[in-house]
């Protein structure tokens, strides 16, 4: 891809570093830590997919920063089947706009579910299953005192969630 | 643990192994309540139950499977499927109107049309446009289900098997109550509008007065018995086990006093209430709503067997279920508001339905984890034997008429009772 070759060696190292880590963090479920990754004032977090039953694109959450910290907020208020999340990613393809200093990136991502007690703890506590597969749509602001995610759009190809949960992807 | 000088340790043991709890006898007894305030756990587990359940009740009434919103021009189609898998597919004629047919080839028995959605005008490697094509031997059915092809016909078949005598079978369908379309494989049994015994009345302003359109589709496969999912839309007892609920609903004055009105065919009605979303942080600006409805205001109608719909504030949701077996169960989730909805309209209507409805909102996920452990805990020889519908509040929120009236239905139609399925109902 002639985009991903024009990126410069130390802006692509800069993006996945932080593409990456924001997985890890998310992993370890340090939801302020992953904050700190995004932009305050424009950070926007969607997930969306395409149904082939009504024949639309849908959106299934649609939420900024403010809600975005809501939400961390509210899990532990909520029950929950405390499944653990394992984010697996590659960051595929960079394209950059240098004249407005920003990078949108291309993820791929699995999810990966380990159960504890939404089910039957006794049988299913510690056993792990494939959740989601999709993509991040990452777009990053490049900053000299850090870089920030100004928006993540999480495009699913799964649509089946089962008993689902309250965490993001 | 210390031991009174002199009383031995075996002593001290068993006096701490007093009983506190029920043993087997006790346990398993049948509680002092009428036929009406029970269920056996056994409807939820037994196979054989649930094949007649198929057989008696969700093959003989009125089931909803799709929007007319999602086949809205002609030669659309979407394939479903009903209770106990039986695939179905909805199909819009050149005229217009909707039918629905079994999926099902007379040929040699495969599917027909694989696809969720789409338009027959659509070229398929198999097939001709403007027809439902089965890929297999070629055999062509039209939008009204008629036989329209079967390749060699004559030099295979002769004069023994004709085009004319291998139509689709043919389900009966009504489009209706907000434009859903509504089917019912007894070709015999009472009209759509007899079935629903005026239950929509209570919602014809919100659902009648402008036509509607799908904007969510959710399905969920769940291991569970899928009279347990129908149960948390019959109830308010659980806003216990949501946070959102609890916050927004139970604190504020008035919450008790929604009434839960019971109709013929086991429908029931959930009376109009006001929620105070401004005590949930983020969601207070709640302006939007449907024709009709007031600001904030909730109602909900549950039918039989296993439906429901649900009007909150700007957005209306409608779970249907296809119940696979006795503890699995498939449910759509849509949501929907109003065709004319401009951008930003359906986009606000969209966030308040995800706040709570969503995959990640609020009351969703907690609904579903409670039905998978329900169907943990109630497995055949878990020793779990029944579940208390006794709660009577002057049909208001808490109270459990509105399962009481589901179940007096289920044991009409079963010729059995839920309290005791051995014994026939009288
Ligand atoms: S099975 Fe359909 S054409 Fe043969
Ligand atoms: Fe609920």
């Amino acid at each position: 891809m002639s985009a991903v070759l024009a990126v410069p060696q130390d802006i692509r190292n800069r993006v996945h570093d932080l593409i990456y880590e924001s997985c890890l963090l998310l992993n370890e479920e340090r939801w302020d830590d992953f904050l700190d990754l995004c932009d305050s004032e424009t950070f926007r977090y969607v997930i969306g997919n395409y149904s082939p039953e009504i024949g639309k694109e849908q959106f299934w959450l649609d939420i900024d920063f403010a809600g975005m910290k809501h939400m961390f907020e509210m899990l532990p208020k909520h029950n929950t089947d405390h499944a653990q999340l394992t984010r697996q990613s590659t960051v595929y393809r960079l394209e950059y706009a240098p004249e407005n200093e920003v990078i949108t990136a291309t993820t791929g991502f699995t999810i990966y579910r380990t159960h504890e007690d939404g089910g039957y703890a006794h049988l299913d506590g510690g056993s792990t299953c494939l959740y989601v597969v999709g993509q991040y749509i990452d777009r990053v602001a490049l900053r000299p005192d850090g870089d920030k995610l100004t928006q993540r759009t999480v495009w699913t190809n799964t649509r089946q969630l089962d008993i689902g949960s309250h965490y993001p992807f | 643990m210390s031991t009174v000088a002199g009383e031995s340790p075996q002593a001290k043991q068993s006096a701490d192994n007093e009983v506190t709890g029920r043993l087997s006898k006790q346990w398993s007894a049948r509680l002092p309540l009428p036929d009406s305030h029970l269920v056996d756990t056994r409807i939820y587990t037994d196979p054989a139950i649930f094949e007649q359940e198929i057989e008696r009740i969700w093959h003989k009434t009125w089931l909803p499977v799709c929007h007319e919103s999602e086949l809205a021009n002609p030669l659309d189609f979407r394939s479903s499927g009903i209770a106990g898998d039986v695939p179905i597919v909805i199909v819009r004629g050149t005229d217009g109107k909707v039918r629905t047919f079994l999926n099902v080839c007379p040929h040699r028995g495969n599917l027909i049309v694989r696809k969720a959605r789409g338009n027959l005008s659509v070229a398929e490697p198999s097939g001709n446009s403007n027809h439902m094509t089965c890929m297999f031997h070629g055999w062509q059915f039209n939008a009204e289900g008629r036989c329209v092809e079967i390749p060699r016909e004559r030099a295979g078949y002769q004069d023994r098997v004709c085009k004319a005598g291998m139509g689709l079978r043919q389900i009966r369908t009504e489009v209706a109550y907000g434009g859903f379309v509504w089917v019912n494989l007894d070709d015999d049994g009472e009209s759509l509008d007899d079935y629903m015994g005026g239950i929509f009345d209570y919602m014809k302003v919100e659902l009648e007065s402008e036509p509607l359109e799908v904007f969510h589709y959710q399905k969920v496969v769940i291991n569970t018995n899928y009279k347990y999912f129908h149960e948390t839309g019959r109830e308010f007892y659980h806003d216990f086990l949501h946070y959102h609920n609890r916050q927004t609903g139970m604190m504020q004055k008035g919450y008790f006093d929604r009434k839960y009105v019971p109709y013929k065919n086991g429908h029931c009605l959930i009376g109009l209430t006001i929620s105070q979303y401004k005590a949930y942080q983020g969601y207070e600006d709640r302006g939007l709503t449907f024709p009709g409805m007031p600001k904030n205001g909730w109602k909900g109608i549950g039918l039989f067997p296993g439906i429901t719909f649900n009007l909150r504030s700007s957005c209306l949701r409608v779970n249907f279920m296809t119940p696979i077996s006795e503890n699995r169960v498939l449910i759509e989730v849509r949501g929907l508001g109003l065709k004319r909805d401009d951008d930003e309209t359906r986009a606000s209507r969209i966030r308040d339905f995800n706040t709570i409805w969503g995959p990640f909102g609020r009351n969703a996920h907690e609904d579903f984890l409670a039905i998978q452990t329900q169907a943990v805990a109630v497995r055949p020889g878990s020793g779990a034997k029944y579940c208390v519908m006794a709660r009577e509040e002057d049909d208001t929120t808490h109270d459990e008429i509105g399962l009481r009236c589901y179940y007096s239905e289920w044991s009409r139609r079963m010729g059995r009772l839920a309290s005791d399925p051995t014994r026939t109902h009288p």
